[in-house]
């Protein structure tokens, strides 16, 4: 009886254990390297939750965030419209404005971090005040200590009213990019406390009830070396260290 | 000694200087995640036999068959609308004014499955909204099934010798996603949608009823 026990237990370990571990992308930051790795180890990955959407549709895309690096770290997300959406007959790009909101999930508690748009007039991220978000690093998802997980769901909907027909058959693209700080130990890891907050409780995440269809078109952008710190004050100081130095070397011969 | 910290001292202050500020604003940024979008297209087929019909020989109470449905050709469900217009031509084609379209009646098999828009129609010009959101690959019913000639009063029957019976239709479909937003866009109409996703009624947009 026991070992019927044993093997049923090793055969639901098997099966539905890894089942449940694919069920969200991770977006990891790996110590080591000092580098985010985005597994998406799902058979749907970030790519397809958005295609085939319709105006006024609503999808959420759930994905874990892993620091395994040995410092606390806090982790942001910035989001851009990369490509508009532009009809296929590659007619005029349309303007369309994304909803886009973004949640954090911790033992049943959603808080909401982000509110706001991408799209239309401003490419970036914008809150519902107008507001575009200036900084490069965007929204701060959340801080975690080494080994410390959480989950992060982005909800997009493609604006309804603003859409009519010229919208059908379109593509386009919008980016994430996460970031944290370089090795900088944080001595005092403060305990997940997101800036905005509206607070509401769910059971379970949202999940697209849609099933994507492969029109998946291929895609290109520019190369990213990964290293997007600004370079201008750097190239600054180092232009006026070479400047100081060419003028001490010209006065030295000047008096020898 | 003030020469040699000028020499050596100033641009190793400067350089550890250009180092700290470089740590200051250091961040680690990932590779971009690229997410597609993209929106789907609708795709239906009015099928009608005829346009246009004669009457050679026929009298008031004849009927004559004339099916009009709609198929869904693209990938997702789709609620559909056909406005149908009516009227009597001679035989090239043009309008008659002085007829009247309250003469032509339409049969329809199974009326149930259609909503027709009071607000929107008139003896010309019927709106008929399919009550049940159409799924990839199937077809309505029969908006019409057949034409019937309306019992003519006798002294104007000499009005529609040689005429013949114009029947213009036409159809669209909206998304079922966000329908009732879809349907007052697209449509002017606001639905009221059971839970079952079925058309219960339809009346004029809010805004529109007021002027």
């Amino acid at each position: 009886m026991k070992a019927k026990l044993f093997s049923l237990l090793l055969i639901c370990s098997m099966t539905v254990m890894p089942a449940l571990a694919a069920s969200y992308p991770t977006v990891i930051f790996e110590g080591d390297v000092e580098k985010f790795i985005i597994l998406n180890d799902d058979t749907e990955g970030f790519g397809e939750t958005f295609l085939n959407m319709y105006p006024g549709e609503s999808r959420t895309k759930s994905f874990s965030l892993k620091n395994t690096s040995d410092d606390t770290k806090t982790f942001y997300l910035n989001a851009k419209v990369n490509q508009d959406l532009q009809p296929e007959d590659g007619t005029a790009a349309t303007g369309a404005i994304y909803d886009i909101t973004l949640t954090r999930t911790e033992q049943f508690k959603s808080t909401t971090l982000f509110d706001g748009t991408i799209g239309g007039a401003n490419a970036d991220l914008t809150d519902f005040n107008n507001t575009p978000l200036n900084n490069t690093e965007g929204v701060e998802l959340a801080t975690l200590a080494s080994g410390e997980s959480t989950r992060i769901s982005l909800t997009l909907a493609i604006d309804g009213a603003s859409m009519g027909n010229d919208y059908q058959n379109s593509l386009g693209s919008f980016q994430l990019i996460f970031s944290t700080d370089a090795a900088q130990a944080q001595t005092s890891p403060p305990k997940s406390t997101p800036t905005i907050g509206k607070t509401t409780t769910t059971d379970s995440p949202t999940t697209s009830r849609y099933s994507p269809v492969s029109t998946l078109k291929s895609m290109t952008s520019a190369v990213q070396t990964g290293d997007m710190r600004p370079i201008i004050p750097i190239f600054l100081v180092l232009l006026l260290s070479g400047m100081i130095i060419l003028t001490l070397i010209r006065r030295h011969r000047q008096k020898s | 000694m003030k020469k040699k910290f000028l020499t050596m001292g100033l641009p190793a202050v400067l350089l550890g200087g250009s180092i700290l500020a470089a740590a200051a604003v250091s961040k680690i940024y990932s590779e971009p995640v690229i997410l597609p979008v993209s929106t789907p297209v609708l795709d239906i087929v009015l099928s009608q036999e005829k346009d246009s019909l004669e009457m050679d020989h026929a009298m008031p109470g004849d009927e004559i068959p004339n099916q009009i449905r709609v198929s869904n050709k693209g990938d997702d469900d789709v609620y559909i609308r056909i406005t149908l217009d009516k009227y009597w031509t001679d035989d090239l084609g043009s309008p008659q004014p002085e007829t009247s379209a309250e003469w032509i009646t339409l049969v329809t098999a199974k009326p149930d499955q259609w909503l027709v828009s009071a607000n929107e129609t008139t003896n010309q010009h019927l709106v008929f909204y399919y009550r049940s959101p159409l799924a990839p690959g199937s077809s309505t019913s029969n908006v019409l099934d057949a034409v019937k000639i309306g019992n003519i009063p006798s002294n104007e029957q000499s009005l529609y010798a040689k005429s013949q019976i114009h029947l213009k239709a036409t159809a669209t479909a909206v998304q079922t996603v966000d329908a009732f937003n879809a349907i007052q866009n697209e449509w002017g109409v606001t639905p009221v949608i059971s839970a079952n996703h079925h058309i219960d009624d339809i009346s004029p947009n809010a805004i529109e009823s007021m002027q």
